[in-house]
């Protein structure tokens, strides 16, 4: 696969792409192989997601609020891991 | 002046995917069509910052196209019975007008190359949805002409289409998908309806549909099946095979299986 981005290429060839994909998707029923839909869904399920954590500044002070999936606790400003470890995000004012 | 936002988690990789799919998407393998799906469903948490403030992708997405064209082309593929073939030639004609509209809303700009990822967004969801338009219709009629007593929602009417589910059969709720979309759908939520419909290539090439069937759903119209590896089930159909989904047993049948089996169920109750 190329390492160009689309906002790496030129206008001409952005443009170019633009008219691929009409092209290209004009002639395609838009369903995937088997083996390729059916893959891409075991491998879905093996992706690494990050945990979605959200906070709110409570009195200066960090406040996790606490997640909806995963299997991480939090009390407060601290996190505790899986394996057992606890980590604390304490808030510093600016310089 | 526009900024475009992308989220932190959309890297050099998503980047460079964004535009491999504009411009030979359908010749993707299993891996590169993964990144894809990631990719774009990242970009729903991508957004645009003006002097008007922020707007997220999807809301300029309903905003610029779906509002705009979204009522025309379902009305349209209503109207006819090869639905598919028409779907496209309509589609097509939208996709050629976004990067105009987009330019005129002040949204995309030549001279912002990052404005790029708006204007492939919502091509590609544009494609997506009607797609997904397309093969609920295409579904309602097959399911009236094999007699079956369901109910769908009019999907000439927003609110409706955004509902959660498209059919409901003898108080089974189902989605119908594309299989992107499904897949896209797989990976950010759970998937709790009874029944999925969806299109695939089976191994000789040959388009068929199959439905995913959560195990309440399927002890009730069937029975027992082979318990597979996701990776397998393509060599088990059109035979039922059962797979596990984040804890869940669902069931991937036949599509034709599968309505023989309601019509049965529907006649017996």
């Amino acid at each position: 696969m190329t390492t160009e981005t689309i906002d790496s290429v030129s206008t001409a060839e952005f443009e170019n792409a633009v008219r691929q994909y009409i092209s290209w998707a004009a002639a395609w029923d838009g369903a995937l192989p088997a083996d390729v839909f059916f893959g891409i869904w075991a491998d879905l399920q093996q992706e690494k997601k990050p945990l979605q954590l959200q906070a709110r500044v409570v009195q200066g002070q960090l406040q996790f609020m606490t997640p909806t999936e995963g299997t991480i606790k939090v009390v407060d400003n601290a996190i505790y891991l899986e394996d057992g470890r606890e980590l604390v995000i304490h808030l510093e004012p600016a310089p | 002046m526009v900024q475009i936002l992308l989220p932190a988690e959309f890297r050099e990789e998503h980047r460079q995917i964004v535009l491999a799919y504009l411009n030979q998407g359908h010749t993707f393998s299993r891996q590169t069509w993964q990144q894809a799906v990631i990719a774009f469903d990242l970009l729903n948490n991508a957004g645009l910052l003006s002097s008007a403030g922020f707007s997220p992708f999807p809301v300029i997405y309903r905003h610029q196209v779906e509002d705009r064209y979204a009522h025309a082309f379902i009305e349209q593929l209503y109207q006819i019975e090869r639905v598919e073939k028409t779907s496209i030639t309509l589609w097509s004609e939208v996709a050629g007008k976004v990067a105009m509209d987009l330019t005129r809303a002040g949204l995309y700009s030549e001279g912002l190359p990052m404005t790029r990822y708006l204007l492939a967004y919502c091509l590609y969801w544009w494609r997506s949805f009607t797609s997904g338009y397309a093969l609920e219709i295409e579904i309602q009629q097959d399911l009236t002409k094999a007699g079956i007593e369901f109910v769908a929602h009019d999907l000439r009417r927003r609110e409706e289409r955004l509902s959660p589910y498209d059919l409901l059969i003898s108080n089974f709720k189902g989605d119908v998908k594309t299989s992107t979309y499904f897949l896209q759908a797989a990976r950010s939520r759970s998937l709790a309806h009874d029944f999925y419909v969806t299109r695939i290539h089976g191994r000789q090439g040959v388009r068929t549909l199959v439905v995913f069937i959560q195990a309440g759903m399927w002890q009730k119209i069937d029975g027992d099946t082979l318990l597979v590896l996701l990776e397998g089930v393509a060599d088990t159909l059109p035979n039922a095979a059962q797979i596990v989904h984040q804890g869940l047993r669902l069931t991937v049948i036949d599509y034709d299986l599968w309505k023989s089996k309601i019509v049965r169920y529907q006649a017996a109750r």
